[in-house]
């Protein structure tokens, strides 16, 4: 398991990223009915909230290396991949924005740039990793959750790269 | 949490198993004459306690994408292409595949060294 933690200096407040594989019956409630085949696949969550309505991230389920956040082209590795979602979780949480929006109000209606250069410098992660052994269970997984995630795309302004 | 999976061998009436776990680190390159990146990098680390049959340990594996096929990284078992996988369930069952089965010298022409099956006696 992979965990990488991001902190924001503005709020002194640290949120995770984890990663971790996972070996399940996956029950596809929505889609196809279940084949009872073993998947293997990456669960990706953290604990930032959207900004939006401060809901919680749904968990993304990675099986291959298309399954990327919204907006993003297919990864070319795993590094690229996890990158990609830790930088989409920050977008969509507004870490940096949050930040620079603080500072604007205290030193009055500077410019524009201003607050928009120190906004990706507020936030730094680091990451460490673990090990542990897990036994196969069913797992009830819902497409429905993968849609909510898409949708959620709509309200990034800038996802991608 | 990694994923476990265990191998029975009926014959032997011993089971063996292989863990699959997604980490991060630095990597070292094996060269040690290479430049070593300090960028972290996200990748499965395959390890397996068992033997070969000629009692030597299995090599730790690292796969970085789904392009690193098994056999030096160039060719996929069986079928003699350069396809990249396209799920990480066909990854990790390819994987096991060759750690139970061992391969060949330079399988399909890939250069690989050879590694043999795995010891259940």
């Amino acid at each position: 398991m992979a965990t990488i933690y991001v902190f924001n200096e503005a709020e002194n407040k640290t949120y995770t990223v984890t990663v971790d594989v996972f070996g399940t019956v996956v029950d596809k409630l929505l889609a196809l009915p279940t084949d009872g085949d073993i998947d293997y696949y990456l669960r990706i969550s953290t604990t930032m909230r959207k900004t939006v309505d401060n809901s919680a991230f749904p968990v993304s389920i990675v099986r291959t290396l298309d399954d990327v956040p919204p907006g993003y082209p297919t990864a070319t590795d795993f590094t690229d991949l996890v990158e990609n979602y830790i930088e989409y979780y920050m977008d969509e949480s507004e870490l940096g924005a949050s930040t620079s929006s603080s500072s604007l109000s205290s030193v009055s209606s500077s410019s524009k740039s201003t607050s928009s250069s120190s906004s990706t410098s507020m936030s730094s992660f680091s990451s460490s990793s673990s090990s542990s052994s897990s036994s196969s269970y069913i797992e009830n997984w819902s497409s429905s959750s993968m849609s909510s995630s898409t949708s959620s795309s709509s309200s990034s302004s800038s996802p991608g790269p | 949490m990694a994923v476990n999976i265990q191998i029975y061998s009926n014959g032997n009436s011993a089971s063996k198993s292989i863990t699959f776990n997604f980490v991060e680190d630095v990597l070292a390159p094996k060269d040690a004459s290479a430049t070593i990146s300090p960028e972290a990098s996200y990748y499965f680390r395959v390890t397996t306690s068992a033997k070969q049959t000629n009692n030597v340990a299995f090599p730790v594996k690292i796969v970085r994408g789904l392009d690193e096929l098994v056999l030096n990284r160039q060719k996929q078992r069986i079928v003699n292409t350069a396809n990249a996988y396209s799920t990480i369930k066909e990854m990790v069952v390819d994987y096991t595949y060759d750690f139970i089965n061992g391969h060949a010298a330079n399988l399909y022409g890939s250069s690989c060294t050879v590694q043999r099956s795995m010891k259940f006696s």
